[in-house]
C-alpha cells in the first residue's frame, strides 16, 4: 500500500495560448500572403524597425497526489499568464535618436513562479546600457530533510507531516550595465546589482529540546561598479574598476506552534518542539499516573519537561565590500596574447547577537536565557591571475594560465550570556518563577582566524592540426594552503584537541604545526596543502 | 621528502617561467601586428566600398547584415563588409571570384576566431578567450555564433541558450532534467550567467566575483560571508563539495539523499578529524542540519546552531 503523500502526482497542464502580434506592415508596401517572410513583419515608425510580439494564455493544472512535491518541484499553479513578449526597435539608419536598438524580452507574469526581463539599449559609439531583472519564487515542502522520526509508540503521537525546514521565499535580482564610449580609447563603465530576498521559512533550534522557529527570510546585497577601459596601444587595453558590495542581513527568527500545550492551573501554553517520542524521554517522560504527556483537555502532565515559552532571535548583519581591481590585455604582438588582472578585497561584517530563551532545558535547569554580543570578522583578499597564450608556430601554441587567490579572515565575537537558573533544582519545572531563579551572567570573548591562498597553474601545448583534427597535452598544478586558528574559551563546545589531531579534512591532506602541539587546548593551526585540483566552485 | 616537496615548488614555478622566457623570446622576434590587422590576406588591395557589396548581394545585406551589429562597420568611413571579408576590389574586378575573396567558409577555426578577437579580444568578457577551454577544444567563434544567419539577434548565436550549448554538453542537459535543478530550462538562468563560454582561468570556465569568491554567491549572498564561524570545507572545497549545481535528485542539490551521510563524510571519526554526532540518529536526528541550522557559516555559534 503507497501512502499519500508518496504517490507520484498526476500533473495535467492546459496552457493555451494566445498570440497577439503587433506586427504590422508599412502602409504602401508589398505583401506577400503567398511565401511568407523569411522573418516577421515589421512595422516601421519614427526612423526605427520595430518587432513586437506578446503570448498571452491560461495556465490551468490539476494535481494529484502530492501538493507539497509539485509545489517543491514545478509550483505551477492556474492563472492567466503574460506568458511571453519581446519588443526589438532597430534604427533605418543606424544613427537613431535616442538609441540604434532597443531589445527588451520578458516572460513569465502573473503568477509563474520565474519572471525574467533583460533589457539592452544602445547608441553607436556612444553607450551601451544592459538591464535585467529576475524574479525567483521558491516554495520548498518536501520533507525529506531535518524531519524527526516521531514514533508511534509516543504518547501522544504527533507526526511530522511537512517539512520543519520548509521555505517559500522570493528571490528579485536587478542588474544595470552602462558602458559609455565603448569604441573609443577610453570608455567608462557604471553598473548597480540588487539582490533581494525575503519570505518565511521554517528553521529550528536546539535548546532543550528542538522548536520549530519561524525564519522571516530579509537579505539585500547591494552591488555597485564603476571601471574604465584605456587602449594604450593598439589591441592592448588597461582596465580599471571599483566594485562596492553591500549586504544587509535583517533575518529574524521567533518560536512557531507545532505541538502545544496548556501548563497545568495557568491560561499560558508551552510549545513541546519538533521531536516527541516520550518512550524516549523527548522532550520528557510520563510521570505516572499519567498516560500521555499530555491530557485529553490539551494540558500537559509533566512540568518538569523541556518546553519553549517564547524564543526569538535577530543576528542583523551588516557587511560591506569593497574592490578594486587592475586588469591588463594584449595582443600587440602578432604571436603573443596576454590577459592579467590583480584585485584587492577588504570587506568588513558586523552582526550582533540579540538572542532570548524563554521555558526550560532541563538538563542544565535553565528557565531563561538571553544572549547579546557583536560577531565581527574581515576579510582582506588578493586575487591575481594570468593567462598567456603562445602561438608558437602556424599549428601549435603554448597556453598557461594561472591564478592565485589568498586572503585572511581575522573574526571575533564576544557574548554576554544570562542565565536564569532555578534555585531549587528538584523543584524546577515550567512553574517555576522567573523570581525563584538566580541569574549568572557569562562573558567570553572568541578571537579566530580563517587564512587561505590558493594557486593554480595550467600548462597546455595545443596542436591545431586541421580544421578537423587536433590536440593537446597539458599539466595543472594546484597548491591550496589554509590556516585556521581557534582561541576559545575554556568550556566551549568545539572538540578542540580533537580538531588538533585532525588528519584529514575532505580530499585534502592535513598536518598540524608545532604551534597546535605547544598549546592544543588553547590554539589550534591546521596546515594544509592539497595537489588535488580544487572544486571548480572554488 | 625535501626532495619531493623541492620538485613541487620546481614544478610550481616552472612552467610560467619557462613560458616567460618564451614569452620574451618570442616578443622579441616578433613584430607588433598592424594598427587595424583586421584585413586578411586574401583579397589584399582595393576597398570595393559597400555599394558594391550590395549590388550582387543584396539580399543578404538587406536581411542579413543591415540589421545586425556588424552594421556599425559601415558607419564613420568604415569598410562594411569587407571589414570582415577583405578589400573587394579584386573579387569584383574577377567578376565574383570567391577565390579572390576572404571566406570564412575556408579556413580554420583559429584563423576565424584570431578575426573576430581582432575586434572582439579586447573587450572584458572575451580577454581570456584563447587560453579558454573551448579554444584549446578546438571550439571556434563561429561554433557559437553567426553573423549573417543568428536564430538569436541579441548575440548572434545560431541558437538561443541553453540548447546552444547543450548540443555538446549533453550531460548538463540531462542534469537539469533533473528534479531539482537550477532554472536553466525555465530560462530564468542561463549558462552564461555562471560560465564565461570565453575563458576564465578558473575550472570549467565558472565566472568568479571580483573578491575571488565563486559566482555562486553573486545570488546566494547570504552565504558569502564572512562569517565569525566559518565552515571550513566551504572555504576551501566549494559549493560544490556539498552540491551539484546543474541538478540533483536530492532536494537542495545535495549530493547525496540524507544530509547527514553528506556530514559524515567528513565527521566520521570523534577521536580523529571533525567530531562526529553523539547522538543516535536513527531515533531522532536523523538530519545534522536539525540543529545545526548555519551550516554554511554562523556569526554566533562555533557549532553553527544559529
Amino acid at each position: 500500500m503507497i501512502a499519500t503523500w508518496l504517490r507520484i502526482p498526476q500533473i495535467f497542464m492546459i496552457v493555451v495560448f494566445l498570440n497577439l502580434s503587433a506586427t504590422t506592415q508599412t502602409a504602401g508596401s508589398d505583401t506577400n500572403q503567398s511565401q511568407p517572410p523569411s522573418q516577421p513583419e515589421a512595422w516601421e515608425h519614427g526612423g526605427y524597425v520595430i518587432h513586437q510580439s506578446v503570448e498571452i494564455g491560461y495556465r490551468a493544472s490539476d494535481v494529484n497526489g502530492s501538493k507539497q512535491m509539485y509545489n517543491s518541484l514545478v509550483d505551477e499553479q492556474s492563472g492567466p499568464r503574460f506568458l511571453d513578449q519581446s519588443l526589438s526597435m532597430q534604427s533605418q539608419t543606424h544613427e537613431g535618436q535616442p538609441f540604434d536598438n532597443l531589445f527588451i524580452n520578458s516572460f513569465g507574469w502573473g503568477g509563474d513562479p520565474n519572471n525574467g526581463l533583460r533589457a539592452r539599449v544602445d547608441k553607436n559609439h556612444w553607450y551601451d546600457f544592459r538591464a535585467n531583472f529576475r524574479r525567483a519564487q521558491t516554495d520548498f515542502d518536501y520533507n525529506l530533510l531535518a524531519n524527526p522520526f516521531n514514533p508511534s509508540n509516543s504518547s501522544p503521537t504527533i507526526l511530522v507531516t511537512s517539512s520543519p525546514h520548509l521555505f517559500a521565499t522570493r528571490r528579485r535580482m536587478s542588474d544595470f550595465d552602462l558602458t559609455l564610449l565603448p569604441q573609443s580609447k577610453i570608455d567608462f563603465r557604471v553598473g548597480y546589482s540588487h539582490n533581494n530576498m525575503t519570505g518565511p521559512s521554517f528553521s529550528s533550534v536546539h535548546e532543550g529540546t528542538d522548536a520549530l522557529l519561524l525564519q522571516t527570510w530579509n537579505t539585500t546585497l547591494n552591488s555597485y561598479r564603476f571601471g574604465v577601459d584605456v587602449k594604450l596601444l593598439p589591441r592592448t587595453v588597461i582596465s580599471y574598476d571599483q566594485f562596492l558590495d553591500y549586504y544587509k542581513g535583517d533575518t529574524t527568527w521567533q518560536l512557531a506552534p507545532f505541538a502545544q500545550a496548556l501548563l497545568p492551573g495557568t491560561s499560558d501554553t508551552v510549545e513541546l518542539g519538533l521531536p516527541i517520542d516520550t518512550a524516549n524521554t523527548t522532550p520528557c517522560a510520563i510521570v505516572a499516573p499519567a498516560t500521555s504527556l499530555i491530557d485529553s483537555t490539551g494540558t500537559l502532565t509533566n512540568t518538569a519537561c523541556n518546553a519553549y515559552f517564547n524564543y526569538n532571535r535577530s543576528n542583523r548583519t551588516r557587511t560591506s565590500t569593497p574592490t578594486e581591481r587592475l586588469s591588463l590585455h594584449s595582443a600587440y604582438f602578432q604571436r603573443l596574447e596576454f590577459t592579467a588582472s590583480y584585485a584587492y578585497s577588504s570587506s568588513d561584517m558586523n552582526a550582533p547577537l540579540d538572542e532570548f530563551f524563554n521555558g526550560l532545558s532541563q538538563r542544565s535547569d535553565l528557565r531563561q536565557e538571553t544572549v547579546t554580543g557583536p560577531g565581527r570578522a574581515t576579510r582582506i583578499s588578493n586575487v591575481a591571475d594570468f593567462s598567456v597564450t603562445l602561438h608558437l608556430s602556424e599549428r601549435f601554441r603554448l597556453v598557461d594560465t594561472f591564478h592565485f587567490w589568498g586572503y585572511r579572515i581575522p573574526q571575533s565575537f564576544s557574548s554576554a550570556e544570562t542565565d536564569w537558573i532555578c534555585i531549587d533544582l528538584e523543584t524546577c519545572s515550567l512553574l517555576t518563577p522567573i523570581s525563584e531563579t538566580t541569574q549568572s551572567v557569562t562573558t567570553s570573548a572568541s578571537q579566530l582566524s580563517f587564512n587561505q591562498s590558493w594557486k593554480r597553474n595550467q600548462v597546455d601545448l595545443v596542436w591545431d592540426g586541421s580544421k578537423h583534427f587536433g590536440g593537446r597535452i597539458g599539466f595543472r598544478y594546484g597548491d591550496k594552503v589554509f590556516h585556521q586558528i581557534l582561541d576559545f574559551t575554556t568550556g566551549d563546545q568545539d572538540r578542540i584537541g580533537q580538531v588538533c589531531d585532525s588528519i584529514s579534512i575532505g580530499n585534502t591532506r592535513t598536518t598540524t604545526t608545532p604551534s597546535c602541539a605547544s598549546d592544543p587546548a588553547r590554539r589550534i593551526a591546521i596546515a594544509s596543502r592539497a595537489t588535488t585540483p580544487p572544486s571548480p566552485g572554488q | 621528502m625535501k626532495t619531493r616537496r623541492t620538485w613541487k615548488q620546481l614544478l610550481e614555478w616552472a612552467s610560467p617561467a619557462v613560458l616567460l622566457l618564451l614569452s620574451i623570446q618570442a616578443t622579441i622576434v616578433a613584430s607588433p601586428q598592424e594598427k587595424n590587422a583586421t584585413p586578411p590576406e586574401k583579397g589584399t588591395g582595393q576597398y570595393a566600398g559597400v555599394d558594391t557589396c550590395k549590388t550582387c548581394h543584396e539580399d543578404l545585406y538587406k536581411k542579413n547584415f543591415e540589421s545586425t551589429p556588424h552594421f556599425k562597420t559601415t558607419l564613420r568611413d568604415g569598410h562594411g563588409c569587407e571589414s570582415c571579408h577583405g578589400p573587394g576590389a579584386a573579387h569584383v574586378e574577377g567578376g565574383g571570384d570567391i577565390t579572390k575573396i576572404f571566406s570564412f567558409k575556408s579556413i580554420s577555426r583559429k584563423e576565424a576566431t584570431a578575426h573576430c578577437l581582432s575586434c572582439h579580444g579586447e573587450k572584458h568578457e572575451q580577454r581570456h578567450f584563447s587560453s579558454s577551454a573551448h579554444a584549446s577544444n578546438d571550439v571556434g567563434c563561429l561554433d557559437c555564433h553567426s553573423p549573417h544567419h543568428a536564430k538569436e539577434p541579441e548575440h548572434l548565436l545560431v541558437q538561443a541558450q541553453p540548447k546552444l550549448c547543450y548540443g555538446c554538453h549533453v550531460t548538463a542537459k540531462a542534469d537539469f532534467a533533473k528534479p531539482y535543478h537550477h532554472r536553466v530550462d525555465e530560462g530564468l538562468i542561463q549558462c552564461s550567467d555562471c560560465h564565461n563560454v570565453h575563458g576564465t582561468t578558473t575550472v570549467r570556465q565558472v565566472r568568479s566575483l571580483p573578491t575571488g569568491d565563486a559566482i555562486c554567491a553573486k545570488c546566494h549572498a547570504d552565504k558569502q560571508g564572512p562569517f565569525v564561524y566559518e565552515h571550513v570545507p566551504v572555504k576551501t572545497e566549494g559549493c560544490s563539495s556539498c552540491h551539484t549545481p546543474h541538478g540533483s535528485t536530492n532536494p537542495r542539490y545535495l549530493r547525496v539523499s540524507q544530509v547527514n551521510l553528506l556530514c559524515l563524510q567528513c565527521h566520521s571519526f570523534p577521536a580523529q578529524g571533525p567530531a562526529g554526532p553523539t547522538h543516535d540518529q536513527s531515533k531522532k536526528y536523523q538530519a545534522c542540519t536539525m540543529c545545526h541550522t548555519a551550516i554554511h557559516g554562523s556569526n554566533a555559534s562555533n557549532v553553527f546552531f544559529r
